[in-house]
């Protein structure tokens, strides 16, 4: 395991194809066997070699697990030295194994170049007389009985070269939503059809789920006023009225008020849904029901409706494939590639259904998808079908979606086997999150602001950067899941993922400019073509958090000029998460915000080291069950720049 | 079993890390650190 590079050594069934990849008539069916793309992987039969760099890699680490004799190795180092990163590297000889630390990287005779493996030409290093090279490494060996306990040891050793991790406090939530607000109200919000689009520009600018359609609108609603509350409703009008028969819907849509399938195979297969979209949708339809009801406001028949026969949908395809597939047809219901944790949110959204309009066929199937999922991807180390232009290439989005879906079930039904689970998804969700700080080169963007890498989250294998943000999710299962168990790492995974993303937001106090290369410059292989750098609008996010030079070496550190799903995140972790939480009892507290924060015995210190004035909020744990929508139970209070504020814990009104 | 692969003169295994020393100048040079686990079976 190379962490978010490679699983299971990658070893799956592999082709070579243009970007966005597309399946073929004779790859698709309900049993398909898992298809990735052309990355860096061993064979099939795990002969061959890979040889990454560290920034390749969410954690400078190669992990073994044998499943035989239940051992597991994990060998970690650092980002690099004075000639650049390191090469990680893993082959076998016989019955050895050997996981290799090259100074500097050695990927010869092959390198990952988007989206191919291409001839490679990594050159060593000169050293004169005298030179010293210190190559730093930790080795464990160690008894695992599965792959989850393999897992448990990576998490709990992730951080442990004790590399730079820290995160600067940059920008409150508060001034970071009122960003995010005007610049959704201005360039994502299209009048004419009535959405908030996941994409800026006219044309087929909507996409359900995955990157935001129908999930900024829930942040709007909850964090707005009254025009982002009455655009949300117009939103989920929009979403509810391209329900089909069957009770999906289309993927995307445009601002001439067609839609459209992810892919088609022309005379073959039309109508393609990427299931996570309408997985997402399920369960964040509930989060704009229960936000509607907090604000007292009436929920339309048709949302409630179409909700259910969305849920309805999701029973269906369980009943008649036992599975939920990867891509189905959104007119008929029919899977067309299976095989997949595409919709490993579905259980959460299926729960919550279950909780919102009582009906046990839905607490029902949530557990057994859920343990469909569990047996066929968490057990064996990885999970795959969360983007939908990677074909099955193994990704971190079905992972977190996983861990929604193991905390919503152990929440509802308070069995401590989804809690055991829950725990395991979350240990293999950590492989993906950046542990510490990438040293980009002074020349890029994100080197020129030094922008902080920790609790970044990769996206998948094929896709190489980290990003900023769960696509799309705050996170908030990981809190739930500190409730749960009290295990204050998931509680700091969280903290580094939340106070991660406004770091890579442009804004005027830190105007972002794109790379100078052109739009899709990686896929003429042409390195020498140059474009004019451009600002990216305040507010925008990029999902670029280039570690790797997949896109070329010019790409590291630096962005396109987009407006990406982070932003989403960005909103949904202002919406669901405090700025800070507080747990006396256990003597943990987190900020979430960019909030110094400090507990000291029965009162805890606030610091605002922004250079603006913040209204915050804290959560102060008392062991009640949390409803699915909390901000009720936030405090609030006033920090100006600058400023401290002490609280004692009797001033703090419990949840 | 830790191997460590390098034209420099002096290598010293150490708990953490791996130091090599060069006593002579050497051009385009890969120190490779291996990491050797036996008897593993394939699967």
């Amino acid at each position: 395991m190379f962490p978010a590079c490679a699983y299971n050594g990658n070893r799956f069934r592999s082709v070579k194809r243009d970007y966005p990849p597309c399946f073929t008539q004779e790859e698709i069916g309900i049993d398909a066997q898992t298809l990735i793309t052309d990355v860096v992987r061993l064979n099939e039969d795990g002969s061959g070699k890979i040889a990454v760099t560290t920034g390749d890699v969410s954690v400078p680490c190669v992990g073994v697990y044998d499943s035989i004799n239940k051992k597991g190795y994990l060998v970690l180092t650092v980002q690099g030295d004075k000639n650049g990163n390191y090469g990680l590297g893993y082959h076998r000889e016989d019955k050895r194994c050997i996981i290799s630390i090259t100074a500097p990287k050695m990927r010869n005779p092959k390198k990952y170049r988007w989206p191919f493996m291409v001839e490679c030409n990594d050159q060593g290093a000169d050293y004169k007389k005298g030179d010293c090279v210190e190559i730093p490494f930790q080795l464990f060996e160690f008894d695992a009985s599965d792959m989850n306990a393999f897992y448990a040891v990576f998490f709990d050793h992730r951080k442990c070269m004790q590399m730079d991790c820290a995160l600067a406090e940059e920008i409150p939530f508060e001034t970071a939503y009122k960003i995010e607000e005007k610049k959704q109200n201005e360039m994502k919000w299209y009048e004419n059809v009535g959405y908030y689009s996941p994409a800026v520009g006219e044309g087929m600018n909507w996409e359900l789920g995955w990157i935001g359609g129908g999930m900024s609108s829930a942040a709007l609603m909850g964090l707005g006023g009254e025009l982002e509350y009455s655009r949300a409703i117009k939103t989920l009008d929009y979403i509810f009225n391209s329900q089909t028969e069957c009770g999906l819907f289309p993927a995307k849509g445009g601002t001439n008020h067609e839609t459209a399938g992810d892919f088609y195979l022309k005379g073959v297969r039309e109508n393609w849904l990427l299931i996570r979209r309408t997985a997402d949708l399920l369960l964040y339809a509930l989060k704009h029901f229960y936000i509607m009801e907090s604000k007292q406001e009436e929920i339309d028949k048709k949302y409630i409706d179409g909700t259910k026969k969305l849920a309805d949908a999701f029973v269906a395809l369980w009943e008649k494939y036992g599975q939920f597939g990867q891509f189905v047809d959104y007119k008929t219901g029919e899977i067309i590639v299976g095989n997949s944790a595409s919709a490993g949110i579905a259980p959460a959204g299926l729960s919550e259904a279950y909780r919102y309009f009582q009906e046990e066929k839905y607490l029902s199937v949530a557990e057994e998808s859920a343990q469909y999922f569990y047996d066929h991807f968490i057990m064996k180390g990885y999970t795959t079908g969360g983007p939908g232009e990677i074909l099955q290439c193994v990704d971190s989005e079905s992972a977190f979606g996983l861990l929604e879906s193991f905390v919503t079930l152990y929440d509802i039904t308070k069995n401590s086997k989804r809690l055991e689970y829950a725990k395991h998804a979350a240990y293999q969700c950590s492989s993906w999150v950046v542990p510490y700080n990438y040293h980009f080169p002074a020349y890029s963007e994100f080197g020129k602001w030094n922008v902080p890498t920790t609790g970044t989250v990769f996206a998948n294998i094929q896709n190489k950067h980290s990003a900023p943000g769960i696509c799309t999710l705050s996170g908030n299962s990981l809190l739930k899941l500190y409730r749960f168990t009290k295990d204050s790492r998931f509680l700091e995974l969280l903290g580094d993922i939340a106070r991660a993303i406004s770091k890579c937001m442009s804004r005027a106090d830190k105007p972002i400019y794109s790379w100078d290369v052109p739009k899709d410059a990686s896929l003429l292989r042409d390195d020498t073509i140059t474009a004019e750098r451009e600002l990216l609008p305040f507010g925008f996010i990029c999902e670029r958090v280039n570690m790797s030079d997949w896109e070329s070496e010019r790409c590291i550190g630096g962005v396109f000029n987009g407006s990406c799903w982070s932003e989403v995140s960005l909103l949904m972790t202002i919406l669901e998460l405090p700025s800070i939480y507080v747990d006396f009892e256990n003597k943990n507290i987190c900020a979430f915000d960019d909030i110094s924060a400090e507990l000291d015995g029965e009162k805890i210190i606030l610091k605002n080291n922004t250079p603006y004035d913040a209204h915050i909020s804290i959560l102060v744990e008392n062991e009640k069950e949390l409803p699915m929508y909390y901000r009720k139970n936030f405090q609030n209070y006033f920090i100006q720049s600058g400023e401290s504020l002490s609280l004692c814990k009797d001033q703090l009104k419990s949840i | 079993m830790i191997n460590v692969k390098t034209r420099a003169s002096e290598v010293r295994i150490n708990e953490g890390s791996v130091q090599v020393l060069f006593q002579e100048e050497v051009f385009n040079e890969i120190i490779t650190v291996e990491f050797i686990f036996d008897n593993i079976p394939e699967g």
